[in-house]
């Protein structure tokens, strides 16, 4: 077969700090026949770990494709992927390994839970990879207790009795659970209302920033992607199109907008002064930008 | 895959074939399904293969679409070729080979009944091709609607493969991100006995069937903010009118098969005549 | 519109009050507040806005509406019909129309044009009249190119604007949208806005339920739910500059909204409560180089 050569092996140069590298990976959903669209063209790049990086783009622009990869669940077709120096060109990668240093919540992850009680589901993942039935308890407490839930009070509970916004953390407790070097978000906040959505968001940011977990969010809402990614990479059909810091990126307001996203608020305004000449220190969120406006404005006065 | 359910294998263009009304279709192809069985000799299976070439003639589907669905039941037809081939044990013994025995009469047999099998998915994927699942279902409803008379739910009938035609896309999505996400969480559906293998599909299956509920009930919800009430005083958008194109296809497939059942209980009376039966 | 002198009350809830009925761990049946003791008139022409965290009671309110449920205790009035009295539930359900959250699960056909026609063969409108109402439906959502196409293959914005002419072929006065942008993204969020938005110029009482403060911005009025009570009423910004109470429900003003409102209150001269965030950028510009 013609397409297995075209699998590269990663080169030994991947130094011990990259998360993630990709070196032209190519997939088609059609494999065979030759007119079938490619999910995903050349996509080449390097996430190091410890990064905060948001995945952007539109319903079908290869994003969700890519992210399948990260833990086998789509199988290598060309090009190179490395992830926490797994080689994924290998024939038979280390699949539960791999799987337990990526965790991965899906959309909606409520939809996905199932056991009889919490502790049972959220041990799901210890008790596949393996780890010894004697630490699952401490493990899933630890999961638990670090979504913001009380350990001894949803232990034994139906997951199907909490209320949405328990369900979603449960899930979330489900894949912290393995303690993953890689946390893989498909828009985690889908469907949360504004104090369950800034809730998450926390606990991700304290993941990444505390414990030096490598996110990598999808999301559609760009001032959530602008608040707290560290790196932006759009994906339009199946290309990948910015590769920016979100300060960068949301600059090029046309652009942006002819890709139909929308510019966050806090760039739009910070554009705005930037175009008259007045240039804020980095800003992510609403308090920065009045923190720095009210600096601005002493300092002038003084 | 299932994912193109809602057009089934329909495919799409303009023929003569495409634009008669389902109803008949449906009735024309009962009639070929039984019809099919009454033919006993080669001349009559040439007879149907002309009746069918034409058909899809005039239907506009190339060919091979209609021979791949053959692919599907290979196994099934060897099988019954098989099967016939060695348990008939009529007529001249041609070969003897260990506990094998094949006669000629197997051989007859065996080819008819695979000529048989054969035309009867061509004839039915001749429907399908041409008709969308949502037409079919229109024309199940329309023919059984004189059954309400012995309280035969006629229309629950047409609504549930409705609901199940548009459910299911969204069905198969929600399986294959429901095992993704397992997997990534460590599952295996591949390993160990029969009884592991199963057990690993509850976490699939109760997501599955938790979220069947929840869809369920916003599904009853939203058809009962639509006015629904049961089949009562329900009228159709879609009015299904005959035309002389249905008049013209339903002559020519009852002509041909009125030969056939002629014939057949012909021969039965006079089953001397020995080249009908060949 | 609501400045017009005179409104008639289209929908009115009068101490309307539902419990949910559950069970305990040890299996005794306990009530769950779904709704308590909401007392609000909604006027034609309105376009309402109903706010609150998940969980605040707002869906439970909208199944009030039009009689999916039944209050407990009080009254929901639509048009003068009691949504109790079992006559009237099918004038009622003709007249306030609903659009669900999940545009996959309130589908019935695989056929767009089909699914619109649900309603109307219900209602036994005759043959060439569904035809009429399920294109004009089509048309006031912008989807007339879509009739013959498989809903599962559109967007999800698409898929909500189908579930709206199917309740719009209806032809209802009221259109509750429950939570119905809840699952879409931005792009899909503007379409069925943008489409609520327009049928509201038409003349259609609109009742938006949402958590985004942002779709709330146009509404002219905004009904703020908690624990199954209404805890506030008023226009967008009245709301919006309420800050104790938006943290108190649990709910954020817009980003513009809260720049200006802080930047306004540190002594800068621009406007309060802005809701454009460049014309904000505009007047702070102007203030720096002053």
């Amino acid at each position: 077969m013609p397409r297995a050569k075209k699998i590269v092996p990663t080169p030994s140069v991947v130094e011990p700090n990259v998360a993630i590298y990709a070196d032209k990976l190519t997939f088609s959903y059609n494999a065979k026949s030759t007119s079938g669209k490619r999910a995903l063209t050349d996509i080449s790049l390097t996430i190091n770990r410890g990064e905060f990086v948001a995945l952007v783009g539109h319903t079908g622009s290869g994003k969700s494709t890519f992210v399948q990869h990260l833990n086998a669940l789509m199988r290598l077709q060309q090009g190179s992927l490395n992830v926490l120096g797994h080689d994924l060109a290998q024939k038979k990668p280390n699949l539960m390994q791999l799987r337990k240093q990526v965790g991965m919540v899906f959309q909606y992850p409520e939809y996905q839970l199932f056991a009889d009680t919490v502790l049972e589901d959220v041990c799901f993942g210890p008790k596949n990879f393996g780890v010894p039935a004697s630490e699952h308890e401490q493990l899933a407490k630890k999961a638990i207790e670090l979504v913001g839930l009380d350990f001894e009070e949803v232990k034994n509970k139906s997951p199907f009795d909490l209320s949405g916004g328990e369900k979603r953390r449960v899930a979330f407790a489900g894949v912290l659970v393995s303690e993953p070097q890689i946390l893989v978000l498909d828009e985690p906040t889908a469907g949360l209302d504004p104090q369950g959505k800034k809730e998450i968001l926390q606990l991700v940011r304290k993941l990444n920033k505390e414990q030096g977990v490598t996110v990598i969010m999808v999301s559609h809402d760009m001032n959530e992607v602008y608040e707290n990614a560290d790196r932006v990479i759009v994906f339009r059909d199946g290309c990948l199109v910015y590769d920016l810091p979100p300060q960068q990126l949301f600059r090029l307001e046309n652009e942006i907008e002819d890709m139909n996203l929308e510019v966050p608020q806090v760039a739009a305004f910070c554009n705005v002064l930037e175009q008259a000449g007045i240039t804020l220190p980095t800003c992510h969120n609403v308090e920065e930008v009045f923190a720095a406006l009210c600096a601005l404005k002493e300092g002038s006065n003084a | 895959m299932l994912r193109d359910v809602t057009f089934g294998q329909y495919y799409l263009t303009k023929s003569f074939v495409h634009s008669m009304d389902a109803r008949i279709k449906l009735i024309l192809c009962l009639l070929f399904m039984v019809g099919i069985f009454f033919v006993q000799s080669f001349v009559g299976f040439a007879f149907v293969a002309l009746f069918l070439l034409v058909a899809i003639g005039f239907s506009h589907v190339p060919l091979g679409s209609i021979v791949k669905s053959i692919k599907g039941i290979i196994f099934l037809l060897c099988l019954t070729a098989l099967l016939n081939m060695f348990f008939t044990k009529d007529g001249n013994l041609l070969v003897s080979w260990w506990i094998f025995e094949i006669y000629d009469q197997g051989l007859i047999v065996a080819a008819k009944m695979l000529l048989r099998l054969v035309f009867l998915v061509m004839g039915s994927s001749l429907l399908t091709l041409t008709t969308t699942p949502v037409d079919l279902t229109h024309a199940i409803e329309s023919l059984l609607k004189p059954l309400k008379v012995i309280k035969f739910p006629a229309h629950e009938l047409a609504l549930i493969m409705s609901l199940t035609l548009s459910f299911i896309p969204g069905l198969i999505e929600e399986t294959d991100r429901i095992i993704s996400a397992q997997k990534a969480r460590g599952a295996s559906f591949d390993s160990g006995n029969l009884i592991k293998r199963a057990k690993a599909f509850v976490p699939i299956l109760i997501p599955l069937l938790v979220g069947g509920f929840r869809k369920a009930e916003e599904l009853a919800n939203a058809m009962n903010s639509r006015c629904y009430e049961g089949s009562t005083n329900r009228t159709q958008m879609r009015v299904m009118k005959l035309s002389w194109r249905d008049l013209v296809g339903a002559l020519i497939t009852v002509a041909v098969f009125a030969t056939i059942f002629v014939v057949y209980a012909m021969r039965s009376q006079w089953s001397t005549i020995t080249w009908l039966y060949f | 519109m609501s400045e017009t002198t005179q409104q008639n009350v289209i929908i009115e809830l009068q101490n309307a009050t539902y419990y949910y009925k559950t069970f305990a761990e040890d299996g005794t049946a306990v009530q769950d507040i779904g709704v308590e003791g909401v007392t609000l008139s909604i006027c034609e022409g309105d376009f309402v806005a109903l706010v609150g965290h998940n969980g605040c009671g707002k869906s439970t309110l909208a199944k009030l509406l039009n009689g999916l449920l039944r209050p407990t205790n009080g009254k929901v009035l639509v048009s003068g019909m009691d949504t109790a009295d079992k006559k009237c539930i099918f004038d009622i359900r003709k007249s306030v129309g609903m659009v669900f959250q999940n545009p996959d699960n309130q589908r019935v056909a695989s056929i767009v044009e089909e699914d619109v026609a649900f309603g109307p063969e219900n209602l036994g409108v005759p043959s060439a009249e569904i035809r009429e109402r399920v294109y004009k439906a089509l048309e006031q959502v912008n989807m007339v190119e879509f009739a013959h196409s498989a809903p599962s293959r559109l967007s999800g914005g698409q898929k909500q604007r189908i579930a709206i002419a199917g309740a719009l072929a209806i032809q209802p006065k009221v259109l509750v949208l429950d939570e119905s942008t809840a699952m879409l993204d931005p792009l899909g969020r503007k379409e069925v806005l943008a489409v609520a938005h327009q049928l509201n110029k038409q003349g259609m009482t609109v009742i938006l339920i949402t958590h985004f403060m942002e779709e709330v911005l146009d509404a002219n009025k905004v009904i703020v739910m908690n624990n199954g009570h209404v805890v506030s009423q008023g226009t967008p910004m009245e709301i919006f500059t309420n800050t104790k109470l938006l943290e108190e429900v649990g709910l954020r003003a817009p980003r513009a909204v809260q720049l200006s409102h802080l930047l306004h209150q540190a002594g800068f001269a621009v406007t309060d409560n802005n809701t454009d965030i460049k014309m904000l950028g505009g007047e702070v510009c102007q203030e720096l180089k002053r």
